[in-house]
């Protein structure tokens, strides 16, 4: 046990400096990026005396070092800070927007699983049929289709023709089902696509023969045999889509009026508010961090030859 | 028994006066994006006036004609010298329910003019002392100022209580409207104020201003009936609200100034015949047919026939279409291959549209034209405040005075980005505050030729202001100024 150990500590050190990394680079974007926000809060009404008198209000006027410095003081002890484009605790911010943006992600995703396994293993297996044919186009058509225009043909079709769902805002789930459609519609039909060659690539094989031969139901040779081999980089494609989707879904939100993620760090990076971009940024990296963390430890559960790498 | 059904009835009937076409109504009204701030003080954004002027007031208010009204002030008198203003109170009540005392109007004054905290402390320099009186407050100017009521109108000049804290996210006004609830990327909610001292009640008991970005969603919403007005319209969506028979659509002028703003004083701008020429062959009305739908309004002058009393209406033949004219001024200037960059602000559409027509119209009389579009925070910096550029297009919000708007072309002005200097016209400006009346309307409007003559920019259009609502929604009323009344608003 003990290479575990050393493999998981290198992989938390990793996990820590690649954080301080992110931060800092956030932080060098904001500076580097002309505009501060005593600009954008002014606009074209601004003169030089009230920049300078803005500036010292908002604590901009001390050297970009101390700021980072104040910042990632706070950050160690759970402090994000206030925006400076809302006068709200980032945190409080981020306490409303995380659970709409979370449950949209796994809501999408989720969707885009239950509607592309089905499919992908039908294309497979009655390839050539024109039921097969049909579903290649449809998947080439989820991808090509601009989502922003996808959600606006959902709003007019469900929400302003048969009314049965909301046209935007956000109370509750039901507000979330044309949005979760809308995102789901990309993501399904790369996955379909992924199912049906990996069932195509896994169904010549060996042990399914074998299975057959030893006279198993088509459905268990397939759902069984079949697509625990076939699905694994299906699987592994469905984490990388809900990992982006958890860091927010900017065009999305603005078609649907949505309060999410992606809406704050566009306002965010918009006004140059470095606490809430930093936070927001922290907060997706380190999810995509803990993921990638997570998965690489039961990687290495499950393949041995990883630890000796 | 008679007798309490008589207290009865007369109770009902007394609500029923009070209250009688106020009604437990909501009315939700679409804006592209949250507010900045309510703190009057920091607050500059016409986005937020818009809100704001529902929830907070000054001693005097903007009314729909671009008059100043009375608010927290029942009347006020003004000396002969012109620089003694004494407001007279009325008996009005904050939000938090307590009075509002002369010494909340003072402090919310004497903290509008102190530049420390107010980003528009310098329009009120002129004050030079703010005095609480019985029921009254006397305010002493320097020297007499005809923009001063109208500086009193804004927001940055309301009043709040003396001990408030939190403005930012809870303020406490005077209006119809209190504020509620502010949901970023959501809403704000307003509810109806019980206690105004006009002792009106609006009909909406509940006013939603809800953020959706996108202006085809708001539009869809709007049909969905989940919004029942868009206040400012895209002229670009347009068309898909104009035959619908359920919404009706109410358009005016913007009062913004959609100017081609040129950098007077780099070279060869600082030579009078190329800004002149850049002028020339600009076709205004192909432009505010291909970037506007047709709705703008051509502007031959830096202020917008908005502003009705003040506006030149005689300068369109200044600078007419003429392109040949344009093309022999840049070959008698020595410029006849001219190469410039177009600088643009990407959050406005309609500036980049209006860019690229211009820049195509300047290319057939020779001009190499480079367009850059920029986003909106690099185009502050660059364009406004390093002054770094050749020529941009920007569209600057109107005020109530004329002062506000053409004070920005003053040498040395700090709003000056166009580096624009004249000496007659740096006078006219200065005379202009210290006028009254005829005299004062005839020196703007000489301003406003020397502008034109001079070609400080190119004055393109008042874009369309275009308020769509749903058709049981009467009693909208367009203001010059970025306003939302939502009291006035009833079905």
């Amino acid at each position: 046990m003990n290479t575990v150990r050393r493999y998981v500590l290198r992989k938390i050190l990793g996990f820590f400096s690649t954080a301080f990394l992110i931060s800092l680079v956030t932080f060098g974007a904001l500076q580097v990026l002309p505009g501060d926000p005593a600009t954008l809060i002014l606009g074209t009404e601004a003169s030089p005396e009230a920049l300078i008198s803005l500036r010292s209000q908002l604590g901009l006027d001390r050297p970009a070092i101390v700021r980072y410095g104040q910042w990632l003081v706070r950050f160690v002890q759970g402090d994000l800070g206030e925006s400076i484009r809302y006068s709200i605790p980032v945190r409080e911010l981020m306490g409303h927007a995380v659970p709409l943006t979370f449950t949209l992600a796994i809501m999408a995703v989720s969707a885009a699983l239950l509607i592309a396994v089905p499919l992908g293993i039908v294309s497979a297996t009655k390839q050539g049929t024109w039921f097969s044919k049909v579903i290649v186009v449809l998947s080439q058509l989820g991808m090509a289709m601009p989502q922003f225009w996808v959600g606006i043909l959902f709003i007019e079709f469900f929400a302003v023709r048969i009314r049965i769902f909301p046209s935007g805002g956000y109370d509750g789930l039901l507000s979330l089902v044309l949005p979760a459609l809308t995102l789901c519609m990309p993501r399904a039909a790369v996955l379909t696509r992924m199912v049906r060659a990996g069932m195509m690539s896994v169904l010549g094989q060996d042990y399914v023969r074998t299975a057959r031969a030893k006279g198993l139901s088509e459905r268990t040779v397939l759902y069984k045999h079949a697509l625990a081999n076939g699905a694994i980089g299906v699987f592994t494609i469905a984490g990388i889509q809900l990992t982006q989707l958890l860091a927010g879904t900017i065009v999305i939100e603005q078609v649907f009026g949505l309060p999410g993620l992606g809406q704050l760090l566009l306002a965010g990076v918009m006004q140059r508010d470095l606490p809430l971009v930093q936070g927001l940024v922290m907060l997706s990296g380190l999810l995509i961090l803990f993921v990638n963390f997570v998965f690489d430890l039961i990687l290495m559960l499950l393949d041995p030859r990883v630890r000796f790498e | 028994m008679f007798r309490r059904i008589g207290v009865f009835v007369v109770v009902l009937l007394g609500l029923w006066t009070n209250y009688g076409w106020a009604s437990d109504g909501v009315l939700n009204i679409a804006i592209p994006a949250d507010p900045d701030t309510f703190d009057p003080h920091r607050t500059v954004a016409a986005a937020t006036a818009e809100i704001a002027f529902n929830v907070y007031e000054g001693l005097v208010k903007a009314g729909p004609h671009g008059e100043v009204e009375g608010a927290l002030a029942e009347y006020w008198e003004l000396d002969e010298t012109r620089t003694v203003y004494t407001f007279y109170l009325r008996d009005a009540k904050f939000h938090d329910g307590t009075s509002v005392t002369v010494d909340d109007v003072a402090a919310a004054l004497n903290k509008a003019r102190d530049p420390n905290v107010s980003q528009r402390a310098a329009e009120l320099e002129d004050v030079e002392s703010i005095t609480p009186l019985e029921g009254a407050v006397r305010i002493k100017l320097k020297q007499p100022n005809s923009a001063f009521l109208y500086t009193l109108s804004e927001v940055a000049a309301v009043v709040y209580p003396k001990d408030a804290s939190n403005l930012a996210v809870q303020p406490v006004g005077t209006g119809p409207y209190r504020l509620v609830e502010w949901r970023p990327n959501q809403y704000v909610k307003l509810e109806r104020f019980d206690q105004h001292w006009s002792e009106k009640t609006p009909y909406y008991k509940e006013v939603y201003f809800r953020i959706i970005p996108d202006e085809n969603s708001m539009v869809l919403n709007l049909k969905s009936g989940r919004i029942d007005l868009i206040p400012r319209l895209e002229a670009s969506v347009l068309h898909q609200v104009e035959h619908d028979p359920s919404l009706k659509v109410l358009s005016g002028p913007m009062n913004v100034v959609q100017v081609l703003a040129i950098n007077n004083e780099r070279p060869p701008f600082d030579d009078w015949r190329v800004r002149k020429a850049l002028s020339l062959a600009v076709n205004k009305e192909e432009v505010i047919m291909g970037a506007a739908w047709g709705y703008g309004k051509e502007l031959h002058s830096g202020i917008s026939p908005a502003m009705a009393v003040f506006y030149n209406d005689e300068l369109s033949q200044v600078n007419p279409y003429d392109p040949d004219q344009a093309r022999a001024l840049l070959k008698e200037a020595g410029f006849e291959n001219l190469s410039f960059t177009l600088v643009l602000p990407a959050a406005y559409p309609l500036h980049v549209q209006t860019g690229e027509l211009v820049a195509d119209q300047w290319k057939q009389i020779g001009i190499d034209v480079d367009i850059q579009i920029v986003e909106w925070g690099t185009w502050l910096e660059r364009v406004y405040n390093q002054r770094d550029y050749d020529v941009s297009i920007i569209g600057l919000a109107g005020r109530l005075d004329p002062h506000a708007i053409l004070v920005r072309y003053k040498t040395g002005n700090s709003r000056n980005f166009f580096n624009f200097s004249n000496t007659h016209y740096d006078e006219l400006i200065d005379m202009g505050l210290l006028a009254e009346g005829e005299e004062r309307v005839r020196i703007y409007k000489e301003a406003q030729r020397i502008l034109a003559e001079e070609a400080a920019g190119v004055f393109i259009m008042d874009p369309p202001h275009l308020a769509v609502m749903s058709k049981r929604i009467q009693g909208w009323q367009h203001y010059p100024t970025y306003v939302v009344d939502a009291a006035s608003l009833y079905q």
